[in-house]
C-alpha cells in the first residue's frame, strides 16, 4: 500500500496549490478519501487564474453550454439551462451576468449553479415601456425582433461587478444601459431598485466600466475616463482626458484595464467591409495612467501580461504561470454592439492580438456545432442579414474568470 | 579545478555535523546547512557544537538533501541551478515523497515547493485512475460513491 494516499494535508494542499487548471483539482479530490477529505470544495488559491471561455448554445443539446478552457485546451459542457435563450452581457469575478425578457436581470455561477437576482430592468426610472424600431432600412417584418427581445438584447449593454458575491456580501452591480444613448446606472446589493447616474449633455455614451482601487471607473466614446461614485447622490469625477491616437482607419472602441497596479486605457480597431464578415479587429493600442497625474503614457509592451477583454470584466494573467501561454497578447471576444438605428453583431471576431509583432491570431478551437438563430431576429443589421449565419457565433463567446 | 574540499582558504568555514535517524553523520558547511530552518533553530538552541540529531530523516534522503543544500550554496548561476533542479526532482515517487516530507520537517521552503511543483507537474491532465496509478494509491471509494461524486462534476469526468 502506498504512503501517498497518507500524504500529510498540508503537503497535498501545497501541490493542488501549484495547479493551474481547476479540473485537475478536481481529479485530485476523487482519488481517495484522505485527499477529498484534505481538499475544500472551493479551492483555497488555485493558480488557475486562466479565464474560460463561454461558447454559443449547442445544436443536440442546447441548455448545455461549452466552456473552453485556455489551460488544457479542450471543452467542458456545463448544463446551464438558466442562460438558454438569455443574453450575457458580462462576466466578473466567476459570474455571468444574465439578462431574460421578463425583463429581469441575474448573476450566474455556472460552477456552483448559484443564482442572484438584480432588481428588475422595469425599476429603472427611465424604462421604457415600448420600443418602436425605426424600420429606417425597410426590412422584412419577419427580420424584426420583437419588442421584449429587442429590450433583452440592446437595453443593457454591459455589466459589471465589484466584487466576487460568493465571497462578499457587499457587492456594487454597474451597468451601461439605454436605448438611445449608453448611460450608467448601479444598484447596491441590498437594493430594490437601479440607480441611475445623470445624463450629461452631450450624452457620453459610456463604453466600458472597471472597478480599480475601490472605484467605478468609466471611460466614454470618446476615451474620456471617470470615476463614478455611488454616493447619494451619485457622482462623476473627472480622471484624464483621452490620450492622443495617431489617427487610424476606422471605428476606435475603449476599454478599461490594469496592468502591474497602473490603470489601462485600451483601443480596439475594427475594419468593416471584410470578406465573409462585417467587420474584423486587426489592432489594438494601450495607454497607462502615469501615478498622481491625469495623463496618459503609451504602452509599448504588456510584458509577460495576457489581458482578456470584450463582454467581460477586463483581467490580466501572467504568461509565466503558464508554461504554453504567450504573454504580450491580448485574448478578446465580440462585443461589436453598434446600436443607434440598427446593431449589428456577428460573434465571430474572437481572437488573439500579439502586442509585440501586431499580429491577430484566431484562438483555433474546436467550436462543436453551434445552434443557428431560428430567425433573423438576433440581429436586424441589413448587412449581416445577407451574410451566411453559419458563420456567426452567437451568441458571442464571453471570457470567464471562474469561481468555483 | 580544486574540490570544495581542498580549499580550505577560509579557517572560518563552520561546519554543522548532521545525525540522520539512522545515526549516519554528514558534515556540511554552516551557510548551507542553515538554508533548512529547523536546522537553523536548532544550532540557535546549542547543538551546533554538538551533532544535529534529525529524527525524521533517513540517510538515503539527507544524503540528498545535503548534496542540494551544497549545490545551492555553491554560487551557481540562476541557469544552471534550474537545470541541476530539474534533474534533482526527477527520481523515483517513493524518494520523492521522502523528500517531500524531509523537506518539510527541515522547513527548507525553496526546495519543498520545487518539490510539489514537481508533483503538481506529475498529476497535469491526469485522470483520477492514472494518478492512483502513478503513486499506488488505492481507490477506496465505494462505487456508489464514486459515482455520486462524479455525478457532482460530470462535465470534468465526460
Amino acid at each position: 500500500m502506498s504512503r501517498w494516499s497518507d500524504l500529510p494535508r498540508e503537503l497535498l494542499q501545497l501541490i493542488t496549490q501549484k495547479q493551474t487548471n481547476y479540473v485537475d483539482y478536481l481529479r485530485v479530490r476523487i482519488v481517495c478519501k484522505t485527499w477529498r477529505s484534505a481538499l475544500p470544495k472551493k479551492p483555497h488559491d488555485l493558480l488557475c487564474q486562466l479565464p474560460w471561455l463561454l461558447l454559443p448554445y449547442e445544436n443536440d443539446s442546447p441548455s448545455h453550454r461549452g466552456f473552453y478552457n485556455l489551460a488544457d485546451g479542450k471543452t467542458y459542457r456545463l448544463e446551464l439551462p438558466e442562460a438558454y435563450e438569455k443574453r450575457c452581457c458580462g462576466s466578473s469575478h466567476g459570474w455571468l451576468v444574465v439578462v431574460e425578457e421578463s425583463p429581469t436581470i441575474f448573476l450566474l455561477n455556472p460552477l456552483t449553479k448559484a443564482r442572484i437576482e438584480r432588481p428588475s430592468l422595469s425599476t429603472f426610472p427611465n424604462f421604457p415601456t415600448q420600443v418602436v424600431f425605426q424600420n429606417s432600412r425597410n426590412l422584412p417584418p419577419s427580420s424584426i425582433m420583437s419588442s421584449k427581445l429587442r429590450l433583452r438584447e440592446s437595453f443593457i449593454r454591459k455589466v459589471r461587478v465589484s466584487a466576487d458575491p460568493s465571497l462578499v456580501s457587499n457587492f456594487m452591480v454597474m451597468a451601461i444601459y439605454g436605448t438611445k444613448n449608453e448611460s450608467l446606472a448601479f444598484c447596491a446589493s441590498g437594493d430594490l431598485a437601479w440607480t441611475i447616474i445623470k445624463e450629461t449633455s452631450p450624452p457620453a455614451n459610456y463604453k466600458d466600466i472597471m472597478f480599480y482601487a475601490g472605484n467605478f471607473y468609466v471611460v466614454d466614446k470618446i476615451g474620456i475616463v471617470s470615476i463614478c461614485k455611488t454616493d447619494k447622490p451619485p457622482s462623476l469625477i473627472h480622471v484624464a482626458d483621452p490620450p492622443h491616437v495617431p489617427p487610424e482607419i476606422g471605428y476606435k472602441q475603449w476599454y478599461l484595464a490594469s496592468l502591474n497596479e497602473h490603470l489601462l486605457l485600451v483601443g480596439r480597431f475594427r475594419k468593416y467591409n471584410v470578406p465573409v464578415y462585417g467587420y474584423e479587429t486587426f489592432r489594438f493600442v494601450a495607454y497607462k495612467l502615469e501615478t498622481g497625474e491625469s495623463k496618459w503614457s503609451e504602452v509599448e509592451s504588456l510584458e509577460d501580461k495576457m489581458l482578456f477583454l470584450g463582454w467581460n470584466c477586463s483581467h490580466s494573467v501572467s504568461a509565466l504561470d503558464f508554461k504554453k501561454c504567450k504573454g504580450d497578447c491580448i485574448y478578446f471576444t465580440d462585443d461589436n454592439f453598434l446600436v443607434c438605428s440598427d446593431f449589428k453583431w456577428e460573434g465571430h471576431d474572437f481572437g488573439i492580438f500579439d502586442f509585440h509583432d501586431g499580429s491577430v491570431r484566431r484562438l483555433g478551437l474546436p467550436l462543436y456545432r453551434i445552434k443557428q438563430p431560428r430567425s433573423p431576429c438576433i440581429f436586424f443589421h441589413q448587412e449581416s442579414l445577407k451574410r451566411n449565419w453559419s458563420l456567426f457565433v452567437l451568441p458571442p463567446p464571453v471570457w470567464l474568470t471562474i469561481s468555483p | 579545478m580544486a574540490s570544495s574540499e581542498s580549499t580550505t582558504t577560509s579557517t572560518t568555514t563552520k561546519v554543522l555535523r548532521l545525525k540522520s535517524s539512522d545515526n549516519e553523520i554528514f558534515g556540511v558547511e554552516e551557510k548551507a546547512a542553515l538554508q533548512s530552518e529547523t536546522i537553523k533553530s536548532l544550532a540557535e538552541d546549542g547543538y551546533s557544537e554538538d551533532v544535529i540529531p534529525l529524527f525524521n530523516v533517513e540517510k538515503k534522503t539527507l544524503a540528498k538533501i545535503v548534496e542540494w543544500l551544497n549545490k545551492h550554496a555553491s554560487g551557481s548561476s540562476k541557469e544552471e541551478l534550474k537545470r541541476w533542479d530539474a534533474d534533482f526532482v526527477d527520481v523515483d515517487k517513493d524518494v520523492l515523497y521522502d523528500l517531500l516530507l524531509a523537506s518539510n520537517y527541515l522547513n527548507i521552503e525553496v526546495l519543498l515547493h520545487q518539490l510539489a511543483q514537481k508533483v503538481a507537474d506529475m498529476i497535469k491532465g491526469k485522470k483520477p485512475e492514472e494518478i492512483r496509478q502513478l503513486f499506488g494509491i488505492k481507490n477506496d471509494f465505494t462505487p456508489e460513491e464514486e459515482a455520486e461524486i462524479r455525478r457532482e462534476n460530470a462535465w470534468a469526468f465526460e
